[in-house]
């Protein structure tokens, strides 16, 4: 099995083969990652590429002080964050506007039960991500990053270069924010 | 007694937080359960938000995509291919605006000369110089004073 400092090394000499283990390895990771953030996933896909081609470019700049997955996860965070940014002007992002919109508002079909389940289930969770969204940003990062399985708060701490400490009072706080906007558009919009 | 030991929606709402958190002590927890029992607003209150807040631990993980390498390298490949022409047309264009200057002037200079060459052929079959003949002569204008000057 190649060391991580061998595959770089050969990444850098353009490689291909070496890229492609390097793919293979992380695709994974950085679309979940992605994922976490845009919540849709054809954009995920999109952003994934985008990540790895600047791996790709950028290689050459990895001096291996961090390990190579909290460098992989420091791009996947920041194309994320660029690609919510350009999209933010054209999205409704504000919980409080979307709740006046009748998209959100809890309908019944007659049709079949399961597809109640199912229609309930998906306005819940945009209703979650609006909530997710409109968080601070480095709450969201962090909040966004604990989700994920295969991440500690010292990586995240790593990725975000902020401390152990600091990571976890950004998730509590992330949590607490989260669970006063839900409870503050439920109260309004459940009576 | 028993009105002390029931809770408010008020009280209920702030400590819904806890309730989620599993950071209730045994007491309140009894009492919070207890006025869910009795009132359906906070009972679906705590249940809408516990299900839309399960959502993140459900949360489905994407599959990677076969092609995925494939499709980078090929975009890669794209992005160089534009890059080179781009880097191509950089140089080009000073090479081309410089070619059109020294265009544009040698067909200048080329157009001063052919006027210049018209007035000294008019010149020399009158025995007359480009001087005279274009720039102080006016008689062309006044043809009655020509044979005052020609004497």
């Amino acid at each position: 099995m190649i060391s991580e400092s061998d595959l770089v090394e050969d990444i850098k000499k353009k490689d291909h083969a070496a890229f492609k283990k390097l793919v293979d390895q992380y695709q994974e990771m950085v679309l979940n990652t992605c994922y976490g953030f845009v919540h849709d996933v054809d954009d995920a896909k999109d952003l994934t590429q985008e990540v790895f081609i600047k791996i790709y470019d950028s290689i050459h700049k990895f001096r291996g002080d961090a390990k190579l997955s909290t460098w992989i996860y420091r791009i996947s965070v920041n194309k994320s964050l660029n690609f919510i940014r350009a999209d933010k002007k054209a999205k409704t992002t504000d919980l409080e506007a979307l709740s006046h919109s009748s998209d959100l508002k809890l309908r019944v079909h007659h049709e079949s039960e399961q597809e109640d389940i199912d229609l309930e289930q998906e306005q819940r969770s945009r209703i979650l991500f609006k909530a997710v969204d409109s968080l601070n940003e480095n709450q969201r990062i962090a909040f966004s990053l604990n989700k994920l399985d295969d991440i500690s708060y010292n990586e995240i701490g790593e990725i975000m270069n902020i401390s152990l400490p600091a990571v976890e009072s950004l998730i509590h706080r992330a949590k607490l924010n989260l669970q006063k906007k839900l409870i503050k558009y439920y109260k309004k919009n459940l009576n | 007694m028993k009105k002390q030991n029931k809770m408010k929606c008020k009280e209920v709402h702030k400590l819904i937080t806890p309730f989620l958190n599993g950071s209730m002590d045994v007491k309140k927890s009894e009492l919070f359960h207890s006025h869910l029992t009795e009132c359906s607003s906070c009972e679906k209150l705590v249940k809408e938000l516990s299900a839309t807040l399960s959502i993140l631990d459900k949360q489905k993980r994407v599959l990677p995509d076969p092609f995925m390498h494939t499709r980078i390298l090929q975009e890669i490949e794209n992005r160089q291919s534009t890059s080179v022409l781009l880097s191509v047309m950089r140089i080009l264009q000073p090479i081309m605006v410089a070619a059109i200057l020294v265009i544009g002037i040698y067909l200048g200079i080329g157009l001063g000369n052919s006027y210049v060459s018209k007035g000294e052929e008019i010149a020399s079959a009158d025995n007359r110089t480009l001087v005279d003949e274009f720039l102080f002569n006016e008689m062309d204008y006044e043809p009655i004073e020509i044979f005052l000057i020609d004497k």
